[in-house]
């Protein structure tokens, strides 16, 4: 039953895939690179390159799309998870954002021990040791 | 004669020396941490790089890149567990080695087979390079771009399961370098009115963010999966590491045939030294001898795997510095370093850059030299450092990622730009787009770009005057050829087409 699940599944998962990024190369083509770019009459229009890099990417994308279909796979799964990702980028805005506001050693005081023990370590000292380690190092980085 | 010499002498001064060693030491700890390798490493060490002189920055990359190499054995042979990928073919004898007490044995034939292809693929790249890039002159702007497409597509065949998806990586690369000032009229492309975007995206922002960061967000998650980091792992003791001249006589003629292969697959784009290790290792395999143990704890097969993995990493460099094409993601990363620096390798590089490549040069044999030292000195030190556990190395690495960006340039701008393409890198992984095809389209858009338009001037947009050049005709055929082999035979897991 499960198998059958993911043979419907993952195709329909893949058509996603191929729609999205089709959809992306469109936009880029259409809207922003008219948009973004200008020329002054001489020599090739600045948009010819990326244009074409931005339909042949799509190309390619929605041919390989394509391809998995016809071959039906191979519907490789990734072990990687949305909700990491959202942690790690999160932490990782959060150290910019204190850099930009409170400096290196406020961001590496604060975010060092956080990640520490977002990823499993609850033993204070080697925390705390840590900690200070870093705030040295940028210390020294940026004096 | 008098660049060579000057070349030289600038290799052997203290602050290159120095700065030579802190590579080749930082190298080993990487090699040996678990979940670092030698791309991440050098992202990371790159802003670091931005305040020394260009001879210290290359120096202190390429003792990195080196080190990174040999250090990576060493889990390898104590915990079955390569520091780095590029190690995977060194268990199959080094663990069965340890397994049997002789853990120190193999370590030092990990060593000594480390620097001798090492040292033996830094004197491929000075014998083969320079006249590379003189034959280089000669090639136009068609044959260019020719060469560049072959690359790219041979870069993406070999470094994830599908040819389309890597082509579509390396082309969106392309895209994306295009972003800043038109090569030719200087009027903004896709700046969105901010000045920052001007001179283009920041690339050592997107090689941190790509490599570095992206790398961690994946470690973290292996750990938020599995909590595999709440063990200790427990090492092998070192053992007995007599190591007789009978036996070093006998890994001999191994590490000269590794140490060939090893140069043959390092210079073709795309093949790295993990490919190297493992081909290396199978012909050591074949043409064994009657008493021969592989697989079961035999010398020959660490030393075969170790000399063509660390043989292939300068061989690398031989396109790099003969025609500007990085093969491989460390060596795109060290084409960003030169850039950095005012260097732009390619065929020119010789006749511009003379004295600073023999110096260059120089560095990279004293790097040899120090990775033999730092080794043999550290050989058990560095086997501590694999009871590190991940989840102090990643908060680290990330915090080094983020504030190395911020360090080079000063700006939020980049730092933010490395967050927005760690993000990405990690969508792109999810999903099998070739990071490191998507880097080296970014890194060879620019060339790519240039040569395209020359060719086009040079043929007037006509496709037919493509048959006066026979030798651009035969590349792209290539091109084409590489392509359909490798759509008619995808592969179900990915190379690890870098290093």
């Amino acid at each position: 039953m499960k198998e059958q699940l993911e043979r419907h599944g993952r195709p329909l998962k893949v058509v996603l895939e191929v729609m999205c990024i089709v959809a992306l190369g469109l936009f880029v083509v259409l809207f922003i690179i008219p948009r973004e770019t200008s020329g002054i009459g001489l020599g090739l229009n600045p948009s010819t390159v990326p244009t074409i890099a931005a339909l042949v990417a799509a190309f390619l994308a929605a041919a390989d799309g394509a391809s998995r279909l016809i071959r039906s796979g191979p519907f490789v799964s990734s072990p990687l998870r949305m909700p990491a990702l959202l942690i790690m980028s999160g932490v990782s805005v959060l150290t910019v954002f204190l850099l930009g506001y409170g400096g290196a050693l406020l961001s590496v005081g604060v975010t060092l021990p956080l990640l520490m023990l977002i990823l499993g370590e609850r033993r204070w000292l080697r925390v705390l040791a840590t900690t200070l380690s870093g705030v040295l190092v940028a210390y020294w980085m940026f004096a | 004669m008098y660049e060579l010499w000057a070349g030289l002498a600038e290799a052997i001064a203290p602050d290159v020396m120095l700065f030579v060693l802190l590579g080749i030491f930082l190298g080993y700890i990487i090699g040996v941490l678990p979940g670092l390798n030698r791309p991440v490493a050098l992202a990371v060490a790159i802003p670091l790089s931005y305040y020394m002189s260009p001879l210290s920055a290359i120096a202190f990359l390429v003792g990195i890149a080196k080190a990174s190499g040999a250090g990576g054995a060493t889990t390898a042979i104590l915990l079955n567990t390569p520091g780095e990928i590029n190690a995977a073919a060194t268990c199959l004898d080094g663990y069965p080695l340890a397994r049997e007490g002789h853990a120190k044995k193999a370590l030092k034939v990990a060593l000594y087979a480390s620097v001798t292809g090492d040292i033996l693929g830094t004197l491929a790249l000075i014998v083969l390079a320079q006249p590379l890039a003189s034959l280089a002159l000669g090639v136009g702007p068609v044959e260019m771009t020719a060469i560049m497409l072959l690359s790219l597509t041979f870069i993406a065949a070999l470094s994830g399961r599908s040819l389309l998806r890597g082509l579509a990586a390396g082309v969106f690369g392309v895209f994306l370098s295009t972003v800043g000032l038109d090569i030719e009229t200087a009027t903004p492309r896709m700046t969105f009115g901010q000045v920052e975007l001007l001179d283009g995206i920041p690339l050592i922002a997107i090689t941190i963010g790509m490599l570095g960061l992206t790398e961690m967000f994946i470690q973290a998650q292996e750990i938020f999966t599995q909590r595999r980091e709440q063990t200790v792992p427990t090492i092998t003791p070192p053992g007995d590491g007599k190591l007789t001249p009978k036996e070093i006589l006998r890994i001999a003629p191994t590490m000269v045939r590794s140490s060939a292969i090893g140069v043959g697959v390092g210079i073709l784009p795309g093949l790295g030294p993990s490919i190297a290790s493992f081909v290396s290792y199978a012909i050591a395999e074949r043409t064994a001898k009657l008493g021969d143990r592989f697989r079961r704890g035999e010398i020959k097969g660490v030393a075969a795997a170790e000399t063509a993995d660390n043989a292939a990493v300068p061989a690398s460099l031989v396109p790099l510095f003969a025609l500007g094409l990085p093969g491989s993601v460390s060596a795109a990363i060290l084409l960003a370093a030169f850039m950095i620096h005012g260097i732009t390798p390619g065929p020119r590089l010789f006749a511009e850059h003379g004295q600073f490549m023999y110096a260059v040069y120089g560095a990279m044999l004293v790097a040899s030299l120090f990775m033999l030292l730092v080794g043999r000195v550290g050989l058990v030190a560095f086997a501590n450092l694999t009871r590190v556990p991940q989840h102090i190395v990643i908060p680290i690495v990330i915090l080094l990622c983020i504030v190395g960006a911020y360090v080079e340039s000063r700006s939020l701008f980049a730092v933010q730009v490395t967050v927005a393409f760690a993000v990405l890198g990690y969508v792109m992984e999810k999903f099998d787009y070739s990071r490191i095809t998507f880097l080296i389209g970014f890194i060879i858009g620019p060339l790519l770009e240039t040569a395209a338009r020359q060719a086009l001037v040079i043929t007037g947009g006509q496709f037919s005057k493509l048959l006066h050049y026979p030798v651009a005709m035969a590349l792209f055929v290539m091109a084409i050829g590489v392509g359909i082999y490798f759509i008619r035979s995808p592969r179900s897991s990915p190379v690890d087409a870098e290093g």
